[in-house]
């Protein structure tokens, strides 16, 4: 049965795993925002082939359940680098992992900032050019700020997802936390307690990580209040319309 | 490299088990409609103590990982089955329990979150005219909600839910963590002769890729659809 006690006892040991997910987390999350600007670039420029080919890898993403993606990583890289004489046997399972989850948050990560870059009005690039920047220039101080802005809720979820996906990274061997209650629990008999640490430890972070994100970006949402009193009078206009007819 | 023998082999059992894994996901699509929606309506209408009993077990629940959730319900039950069915004084194995039921259990608790969101704001989207409507005209409060609200919050929430049909199809893909058979788990099993793994997780991504590729198309043409009939509205 359920014991206090020896959750208080396995808190320690899993705590200490928790630097195993944070590296995880930022690595992955890390290499999803640059490969995932690439992806974007890609899509928003309509490149030939390179965008065909970033759309079924999308598809892929989209498709697939991570844990999938995970061990075809994890089983294929060593059978495609060994065809070119490359040697795994030294590869740590965690590397699986990292490129894995990074792969997965490109595809994610490139989605949102497509769809933010594209959200940012014409008119905004039109007005920067007409002000004499150049592309770059336009990118970087115009669309690049809004974009962003319109981004961060959309990431900020990503980011919150990534984190609880990495409890998935135990089954190819990697000793985060969850491996750490497993093997707790293999040992002592008692799984639920080592789990249930897990847990505790996951909803407390997930809950702060959230916060923090939705402070942010109320934070840096400042025509917001402008935005909602400009709708509710959009709505009024219709509804007055609608009853005149 | 792929051996096309194996991959054909675990591919075969892969697309098997197609059914098993829609059944689990719609019966847990339709327990998360049916308590999202009761938690969505205690949320929108702020009963008294329900409503914020509701907010604390949602954000609990979306906080968790699916797997972990999968975990401990599993083990909760397994812990728990014998001295309550000894309490209730039924005669019950635990081997006879098909696991399936625990796995609906466990991935509709850590759906839930999601799918209630999802008919809050399709609650939230049905102005309040229409409630005031409803009540010009003589309805109760009760015949208000069935005849007026309920329709207009389905519209609005069909196209997003066949959204979350495809999540809910990947989070099948996880029942393997407490022995249930699904897609990756039958195609690993026909693997297990052979050590041949990496066949056996291509064919099942493959398998899912397809699933969900059809999905995609289908709640495309759902949403074109249900989007018209708001035009024709208008």
């Amino acid at each position: 049965m359920f014991s206090w006690e020896r959750l208080w006892e396995y808190f320690p040991d899993i705590m200490a795993k928790f630097p195993v997910t944070l590296r995880i987390v930022l690595v992955a999350f890390g290499t999803g925002l640059l490969l995932g600007c690439l992806l974007a670039a890609i899509r928003i420029k309509k490149i030939p082939v390179l965008s065909q080919v970033v759309a079924v890898f999308l598809s892929y993403i989209r498709c697939t359940p991570v844990i999938c993606q995970m061990f075809v990583i994890y089983f294929g890289t060593p059978v495609l680098l060994g065809a070119i004489g490359i040697d795994t046997s030294e590869i740590d399972s965690v590397v699986y992992v990292l490129v894995a989850y990074g792969l997965n948050m490109s595809g994610f990560i490139g989605e949102t900032i497509r769809s933010s870059v594209l959200a940012v009005p014409v008119g905004q690039v039109e007005a920067g050019q007409a002000c004499g920047l150049t592309g770059l220039q336009t990118l970087w101080q115009i669309t690049a700020p809004q974009a962003f802005r319109i981004a961060l809720p959309m990431l900020g979820t990503t980011f919150v997802s990534l984190f609880q996906a990495t409890a998935l990274a135990y089954m190819v061997g990697v000793v985060d936390m969850m491996g750490k209650a497993a093997s707790l629990g293999n040992r002592t008999g008692h799984p639920l307690e080592g789990y249930i640490a897990c847990a505790i430890v996951f909803a407390v972070i997930s809950i702060v990580l959230e916060q923090v994100f939705m402070r942010i970006s109320r934070h840096l949402d400042f025509d917001n209040k402008r935005m909602k009193k400009r709708v509710e009078k959009e709505v009024v206009k219709e509804v007055e319309v609608s009853c005149s007819i | 490299m792929l051996n096309l023998g194996y991959f054909l082999d675990s591919l075969k059992a892969a697309v098997s088990y197609i059914p098993q894994n829609l059944f689990m996901s719609l019966m847990t699509l339709l327990i998360c409609c049916v308590l999202g929606t009761l938690a969505a309506m205690a949320r929108v209408y702020q009963v008294p103590v329900i409503k914020p009993i509701c907010d604390f077990l949602l954000a609990l629940l979306k906080a968790l990982p699916q797997n972990l959730v999968l975990l401990i319900v599993y083990l909760v039950f397994t812990i728990t089955f014998s001295p309550i069915m000894a309490f209730l004084g039924v005669k019950a194995n635990i081997q006879n329990v098909d696991m399936v039921y625990v796995a609906i259990a466990a991935l509709s608790i850590s759906s839930l979150a999601g799918v209630s969101e999802v008919i809050r704001a399709g609650l939230l989207s049905v102005g309040k005219g229409q409630y005031e409507a409803g009540y010009t005209v003589g309805l109760t409060a009760g015949q208000t909600f069935f005849h007026i609200i309920l329709p207009q919050t389905i519209r609005a929430v069909i196209p997003p839910l066949t959204n979350s049909i495809l999540s809910l199809v990947k989070a099948t893909s996880l029942v393997s963590v407490i022995g249930v058979m699904d897609i990756m788990n039958g195609a690993i099993v026909a693997a297990n002769t052979y050590y041949s793994y990496i066949e056996a997780y291509v064919a099942a991504a493959l398998v899912f890729w397809v699933l969900g590729i059809i999905i995609e198309i289908a709640s495309r043409k759902v949403e074109i659809h249900f989007s018209r009939s708001v035009k024709q509205l208008a």
